[in-house]
């Protein structure tokens, strides 16, 4: 008598999920990083004093050119973390929760990777007048990347926040594949 | 109405009604600051009396009329640069800094219609305005050549020949009147500097081959995040305009940047706020160095200049290089350049050598990055490369053109 492995199929996964899950994230780590970046511009233009006296006007122009710069440069960083979000949450599907809580360390990890690229000149960074270095650049990631990261975690699954404004939205809901689930002894029935 | 007694106000109100919109503004503006300093030199004079003479008398009056137009334009140019050289210079320290960039709005890059003409047989047909000037040499030594008083550019300058400066192309036109943005920066200057080293073999390029893409920018735009039009005076256009060499830089905005290039598309769109979509820049070049100068002109968001060199190192590689020494024009330039901008003026100067060092080892050879490199230096004042341009930059004189195609 043969021994036949069970085949572990699992369902294909429904293509309309797949696209949410990785839209809702793009939208959501856009967004972050887009504010971030906008925040973190404001911060360090209103810090840096003009040189030359100038009427507000003008350097309100400035300002909120350096944000939307910053935005763009944020959203487009922040974008790409809330995909790789989405994708993660697909691929370990069942794990989304553990996964959604280190949310911050992989935020931090994209923060570091995009600010020492900015430090190669390999993506757009920022270099404020009176800041040495690449520490803007480094900084400035690390902000948008960690604000995307959480944006990203907190769409994708509100529920894992213990806090209790998530629980007024309702939670994506995932694809429900039951693979995780299903035991030996159910394949050899 | 009571006309000026200044015959060269005269000339300026009739003038006024007839020349499109192009320098009106920019004549009026040099003529009232000339009359006002009493500086109206008679030798340059619109109403020289053997040439008016000599045009009334023509039977072709309207044709006669197509070379004083330009001729007057002419005039106004050298008048209008001799203004802008000798006004005084504002103090810079004391003066508050622009928000938008300053200077002369600089022309599309959008094309002009070719232009056409009448051949000995007959026919009219079009003529490539860069045709080489070997072959309408031949073309003319044959008797085939388009008759050049019949050569134009339809819709401009009222069908005057190209070979009057009336009936160039728009663009170029334009371009010959804009003046360098030194006056106009803001900000600490930056450095930026960039090479790569070619190892040649037998079916690599030379360095001529260089010398001349880097002359001609024909590898600049290819998978670039800007691209680049090179207006110059070909064989149609008036011996008087030969060596003037622009370029006119266009960066790519979303809908016209490839996919993987989003973020600078992205960012070419946002800078459009605060800048034209094309900005020029006058080329001079230097073969027996091996180099090309560009100088900034008008309101171009930089203010300095670019050198691109290409030398022949002892060990018989070649050295293909880039540095500037620019400051901003404007105060959101100078974000611009805080948040992305330095990145961005390095990825266009890198593809470019890049296409370069990919060009010229294509049947052979390799090439490697030597550096790449921008630094910032807010204690420095003085351009390092405005000697340098200023010796280079000659722009060659308008003089005044015979009116040939009218001669027996």
């Amino acid at each position: 008598m043969s021994y036949h492995a069970p085949q572990r199929s699992s369902p294909p996964i429904p293509a309309g999920s797949v696209t949410r899950l990785v839209s809702v994230g793009l939208l959501a780590g856009l967004t972050g990083g887009a504010l971030a970046g906008m925040l973190f511009a404001a911060v360090l233009t209103t810090a840096a004093r003009p040189t030359v006296p100038q009427p507000l006007a003008s350097w309100l122009l400035q300002a909120g050119f350096a944000a939307i710069l910053a935005g763009i440069m944020g959203a487009w960083a922040g974008a790409q973390t809330g995909i790789v979000l989405g994708l993660l949450l697909i691929i370990c599907r069942h794990r989304c929760g553990r996964l959604l809580l280190l949310a911050p360390l992989f935020g931090l990890a994209a923060g570091l990777l995009h600010g020492s690229l900015a430090s190669i000149d390999q993506v757009p960074g920022i270099r404020p007048a009176g800041i040495a270095g690449n520490i803007a650049s480094m900084l400035f990631y690390l902000a948008v990347q960690l604000s995307a990261a959480l944006s990203a975690s907190w769409w994708l699954d509100g529920s894992s926040w213990s806090s209790g404004t998530a629980a007024s939205q309702p939670p994506l809901q995932l694809p429900e594949f039951g693979v995780c689930e299903r035991s030996l002894d159910d394949d050899n029935q | 109405m009571k006309q000026p007694s200044c015959p060269r106000f005269r000339s300026s109100t009739r003038r006024l009604n007839r020349i499109e919109q192009l320098e009106p503004r920019c004549m009026m503006a040099a003529e009232i600051q000339l009359a006002e300093a009493g500086q109206a030199d008679n030798s340059t004079s619109l109403q020289d009396p053997a040439t008016s003479s000599e045009a009334t008398s023509s039977t072709d009056l309207v044709a006669a009329e197509v070379i004083q137009q330009p001729r007057d334009w002419r005039i106004d140019s050298a008048l209008i640069a001799a203004v802008v050289q000798g006004s005084p210079r504002p103090a810079s320290r004391t003066e508050t800094p622009s928000t938008f960039p300053r200077g002369s709005r600089s022309p599309s890059t959008r094309p002009y219609s070719m232009p056409i003409g009448l051949f000995p047989d007959g026919s009219v047909r079009t003529i490539h305005p860069d045709i080489d000037p070997a072959v309408l040499e031949l073309l003319q030594q044959g008797g085939r050549a388009p008759i050049p008083s019949t050569t134009h550019r339809p819709g401009v300058g009222y069908g005057a020949p190209t070979n009057t400066v009336a009936g160039i192309d728009p663009r170029l036109r334009l371009l010959v009147d804009m003046t360098v943005n030194w006056g106009h920066g803001s900000g600490p200057l930056i450095h930026s500097r960039h090479a790569i080293t070619i190892q040649p073999d037998s079916h690599s390029y030379g360095a001529q081959q260089i010398f001349q893409w880097l002359n001609n920018f024909k590898q600049f735009s290819h998978r670039n995040i800007a691209r680049a039009t090179l207006v110059n005076a070909g064989p149609l256009d008036p011996p008087a305009l030969a060596g003037h060499r622009y370029v006119i830089f266009h960066p790519r905005t979303l809908p016209d940047i490839a996919a993987n290039d989003a973020i600078y598309g992205m960012l070419n769109t946002a800078q459009r706020m605060a800048n034209p979509p094309d900005v020029a820049v006058r080329l001079f070049s230097n073969p027996e160095e091996g180099f090309v100068m560009g100088v900034t002109l008008g309101n171009h968001m930089l203010v300095g200049a670019r050198r691109w060199t290409v030398t022949e190192l002892a060990s018989g590689e070649l050295r293909v290089e880039t540095d500037a020494w620019v400051r901003c024009n404007g105060e959101l330039n100078r974000i611009a350049m805080q948040y992305g901008g330095q990145h961005m003026m390095s990825v266009i100067w890198r593809r470019y050598l890049a296409n370069i060092g990919n060009a010229s080892t294509q049947h052979g050879g390799s090439w490697r990055w030597t550096a790449n490199r921008i630094t910032v230096h807010p204690d420095l004042r003085k351009n390092p490369f405005r000697v340098l341009a200023t010796r280079m930059s000659w722009v060659p004189q308008l003089l005044p053109e015979a009116p040939d195609y009218l001669a027996p």
